[in-house]
C-alpha cells in the first residue's frame, strides 16, 4: 500500500507541470465539446487528434487523449438531456429520463447530477485502478472466448429487459443490428457478406453514421412533424443544483452504476455504452415503479452516467496492465503510446513507472478539471435551450453531416446516416425501440469473434458454453431472464387490442 | 396503423427468410470451424421469429394499447415538412462533394429553417444559414482541423 502511494506521488510529481496540466485541461475541454456536439464521438475526435500528440511527451499525450475520452462522457449527457440527441453512444439512455426531466423544467438537476455522478464514479474507478488493478486485471484475463461470448449474450438479453414496449420488436431490432454489423468483409474468411457488389459496403457500415441517423436525424424528423415547433424547453438557472431529494434518490444508483460500470469496462468488449445500458436496465428492474422510467426519473440519469464514466476508468486497466485494449478508444490510446515509443503491457509499470503512474495521476486531475468545467458551465449549456428549434434543428442536421463525414471521410456514410434516420423515424411510429439495434450493432462483431473462437476451441461445438462454469452460469442467467421476459410479456399483453 | 404494423411484421418475416437463404449460401461452417454465414443466420432467425411473433400476437390478441402512435402523421402539413427535410438533406449530401460543407450548409440551412418556421423572412433564414454554416465550419475545419470537402470558394 505504501509503495502504491509513493508511486502515485511520483506520478503526480511527473504531471504537475504547467505543460502537462495544460494538455489535460485542453483534453478535458475538447472532450466535453466533442461530447456536446451531436455527430462527433470520442473515437472520431481521438482519431483526428492522434497525429497531434506525436510531438508531445508520452504522459502528456496519453493524459490529453484520455481526458478527451472521459470528457466526452461528461459532455455527451448534456445534449442528451437538453435536446434528446445523444452526444455520443454511451449517452443514449440518458435521453430517456434526462430529456424528460428537461421537459419538466429540471434540466439543471439532471445536468448537475450527471456531472457529479460522473465525477464520483470516475474517481471511484481510478481509485480501484490505482490499488487493485493487478488483481482485477488478473481476473479479466482468466476469461476466455466462451465467457466473453456468454457475457455479451447476457448484455443483449439485458437490452431486451430494458425495452419498454414489445420484447418481440426488441428482438427484431437486435437481429437487425446484428445483420447490419455483419455487412462487409468477413475478417476471418475474407468473404464479402451482403455487399451486393457495392464497394462502399466492403468495409461495413460506420457506427457513427448509424447512431447519428437513428438518434439525431430521426429525432429531428419526428419533431418537425409538429405544426408549430416552438422554443426548446426553458430552464431556470435556480434549478441547476440537484435538490436533497434528488441526492437521496441518486446516491444508490451512482454507487451501483460505479460498480457495474467498473466491472463491465474491465472486460474486453464491455465499455461505456454497454455499462450505461446495463445500469439503466438494472435501475429500472429494481425500481418499485418501473413504468415511471422514461418519464423523468433522476435514477435513470445518475446510474448510467456513473456507469459510463466508471467503465472508462476501468477500461484503462487491461490497457495499462496487460497491453490489451478493451475497445476501439483504448486501442487508439495504445496506438498513441506505441507512436511515442512506449510499449503498453505488464512491463510498463516496471520499465516506465513514471508513465504508468503519470497516466493514473492524470486521470485524477482530469476528473477534477471536468467537474470544474462542467458544473459552472452547466448554466452556459442550458442557454442552448433558449435557441429556437427552427435554428437548432437545421444546425444539428449540418453538425450531424459534418460529424458523420469526419469519422471516416466518406460521403457514402452521409447516405447511411440519412437512410437510418428515415428508418428510425418510421420504426418509432410503430413502437420499435432503436437502442437495442445500436447495442447489437456494437456488440455483434465482438460476439461473432468470441463465438467463432469458442467453436474452434471446442471439440463438442456449442457444448463448450455448458462445460465451462462461468460461461454456463452466464448463459443460464440469460436463459432465465429470457423466460422471465416471455412470461411477463405474455401476462402484460391485453386481449382484444386495436386490431 | 395496426394494418401497417401487420404489414411490417410480414416484411420482417420475408426479409428474415431472405437473410436465412443468403446466410446458408455463405456457408455455415465445416471441420475448420464456423463459416461466414453462421452469425448472420442467427440474426436472420431473430428477425424472422420476431416478425412471426408480432404478426401472430397482432392477429390473435391485437396490438397492445399505446404501442403505436395514434396516427401516422402527427399534425397537419407533417408530410410536407418531413418530405422537405429529407429532400433538402438529400440535396445537401448530393452537392457536398462539389460545394463543400460550408457552402452546402449556407444554401441548405435556410431552406430547412423555412421548412420549420415558414413565417420567418427569407432574409433571416439566409442569415441563420450563413451564421450556422460558418460556426460549424469554424468548429470542424478550423478548430478541430478536420479535412472537409472544399467548394469553389476555397472552403
Amino acid at each position: 500500500m505504501e509503495g502504491t502511494f509513493a508511486a502515485l506521488a511520483g506520478g503526480f510529481a511527473a504531471i504537475l507541470t504547467p505543460g502537462t496540466l495544460y494538455y489535460i485541461f485542453v483534453g478535458s475541454l475538447i472532450g466535453t465539446l466533442i461530447g456536446v456536439l451531436p455527430g462527433i464521438g470520442p473515437l472520431a475526435a481521438l482519431s483526428l487528434l492522434l497525429p497531434t500528440t506525436v510531438a508531445l511527451p508520452p504522459v502528456a499525450a496519453i493524459a490529453m487523449l484520455s481526458a478527451i475520452f472521459y470528457g466526452s462522457m461528461y459532455g455527451g449527457s448534456i445534449t442528451s438531456i437538453l435536446v434528446n440527441i445523444p452526444g455520443e453512444a454511451a449517452s443514449v439512455v440518458t435521453c430517456l429520463d434526462g430529456h424528460a426531466m428537461a421537459k419538466q423544467g429540471r434540466a439543471g438537476a439532471a445536468l448537475g447530477m450527471a456531472a457529479l455522478g460522473s465525477f464520483i464514479a470516475g474517481t471511484f474507478g481510478i481509485v480501484i485502478l490505482t490499488f487493485f488493478s493487478p488483481a482485477l486485471s488478473g481476473f479479466a484475463i482468466r476469461l476466455g472466448p466462451p465467457e466473453y461470448c456468454a457475457l455479451m449474450v447476457l448484455g443483449l438479453v439485458c437490452t431486451i429487459l430494458m425495452i419498454q414496449g414489445s420484447a418481440l420488436k426488441g428482438m427484431i431490432m437486435i437481429g437487425l443490428g446484428t445483420a447490419f454489423a455483419t455487412q462487409g468483409m468477413d475478417v476471418v474468411s475474407g468473404e464479402f457478406r451482403f455487399t451486393y457488389g457495392t464497394i462502399e459496403l466492403t468495409a461495413g457500415i460506420e457506427l457513427v453514421a448509424v447512431v447519428i441517423g437513428l438518434f439525431g436525424v430521426s429525432e429531428i424528423l419526428s419533431n418537425v412533424e409538429q405544426s408549430a415547433p416552438g422554443m426548446a424547453v426553458k430552464t431556470k438557472l435556480r434549478n441547476l443544483w440537484p435538490s436533497r431529494a434528488d441526492w437521496a434518490a441518486s446516491w444508490a444508483p451512482i454507487l451501483r452504476g460505479s460498480g457495474l460500470g467498473f466491472a463491465v469496462g474491465l472486460v474486453p468488449g464491455g465499455g461505456p455504452v454497454t455499462a450505461s445500458f446495463l445500469s439503466y436496465a438494472a435501475e429500472r428492474r429494481i425500481a418499485k415503479d418501473p413504468s415511471s422510467f422514461g418519464k423523468g426519473r433522476i435514477e435513470g440519469v445518475a446510474g448510467p452516467e456513473a456507469a459510463n464514466n466508471s467503465a472508462v476508468s476501468s477500461g484503462m486497466i487491461p490497457l495499462l496492465s496487460l497491453g490489451i485494449p478493451g475497445n476501439a478508444v483504448t486501442a487508439l490510446l495504445m496506438g498513441a503510446l506505441i507512436i511515442n515509443g512506449v510499449q503498453p503491457g505488464p512491463m510498463l509499470i516496471v520499465d516506465n513507472p513514471q508513465i504508468f503512474w503519470g497516466v493514473v495521476a492524470s486521470l485524477y486531475i482530469g476528473n477534477v478539471f471536468l467537474l470544474i468545467l462542467n458544473l459552472p458551465l452547466v448554466g452556459l449549456w442550458v442557454q442552448l435551450l433558449r435557441v429556437p428549434y427552427s435554428v437548432l434543428f437545421p444546425t444539428i442536421v449540418l453538425l450531424a453531416m459534418v460529424g458523420t463525414y469526419s469519422a471516416n471521410r466518406n460521403i457514402f456514410d452521409l447516405w447511411v446516416m440519412l437512410g437510418f434516420g428515415v428508418m428510425g423515424w418510421f420504426l418509432r411510429k410503430l413502437g420499435y425501440e432503436l437502442a437495442p439495434l445500436v447495442l447489437a450493432f456494437v456488440l455483434a462483431p465482438l460476439l461473432e469473434q468470441s463465438l467463432r473462437q469458442s467453436m474452434v476451441m471446442s471439440p463438442d461445438g456449442a457444448m463448450i458454453f455448458l462445460a465451462r462454469p462461468v460461461a454456463a452460469t452466464l448463459m443460464a442467467v440469460s436463459a432465465l431472464l429470457l423466460i422471465f421476459v416471455a412470461y411477463k410479456g405474455r401476462a402484460a399483453t391485453p386481449k382484444g387490442g386495436t386490431t | 396503423m395496426p394494418a401497417l404494423n401487420i404489414g411490417l411484421s410480414l416484411f420482417w418475416m420475408l426479409f428474415g427468410l431472405a437473410l436465412v437463404h443468403q446466410s446458408v449460401a455463405l456457408g455455415l461452417g465445416g471441420p475448420g470451424g464456423p463459416g461466414s454465414g453462421l452469425f448472420p443466420l442467427l440474426a436472420a432467425i431473430l428477425i424472422t421469429a420476431g416478425g412471426a411473433g408480432v404478426l401472430l400476437r397482432d392477429l390473435l390478441r391485437g396490438v397492445p394499447e399505446g404501442e403505436l402512435t395514434p396516427r401516422f402523421w402527427m399534425a397537419r402539413g407533417a408530410a410536407l415538412r418531413v418530405g422537405l427535410m429529407v429532400v433538402v438533406t438529400t440535396g445537401m449530401i448530393l452537392v457536398v462533394p462539389k460545394l463543400g460543407f460550408a457552402l452546402s450548409g449556407a444554401i441548405g440551412l435556410p431552406l430547412l429553417f423555412r421548412t420549420i418556421a415558414p413565417r420567418s423572412s427569407w432574409w433571416f433564414a439566409l442569415l441563420v444559414g450563413i451564421v450556422a454554416a460558418g460556426i460549424v465550419h469554424l468548429l470542424f475545419a478550423v478548430m478541430l482541423g478536420t479535412p472537409l470537402p472544399r467548394g469553389p470558394l476555397g472552403f
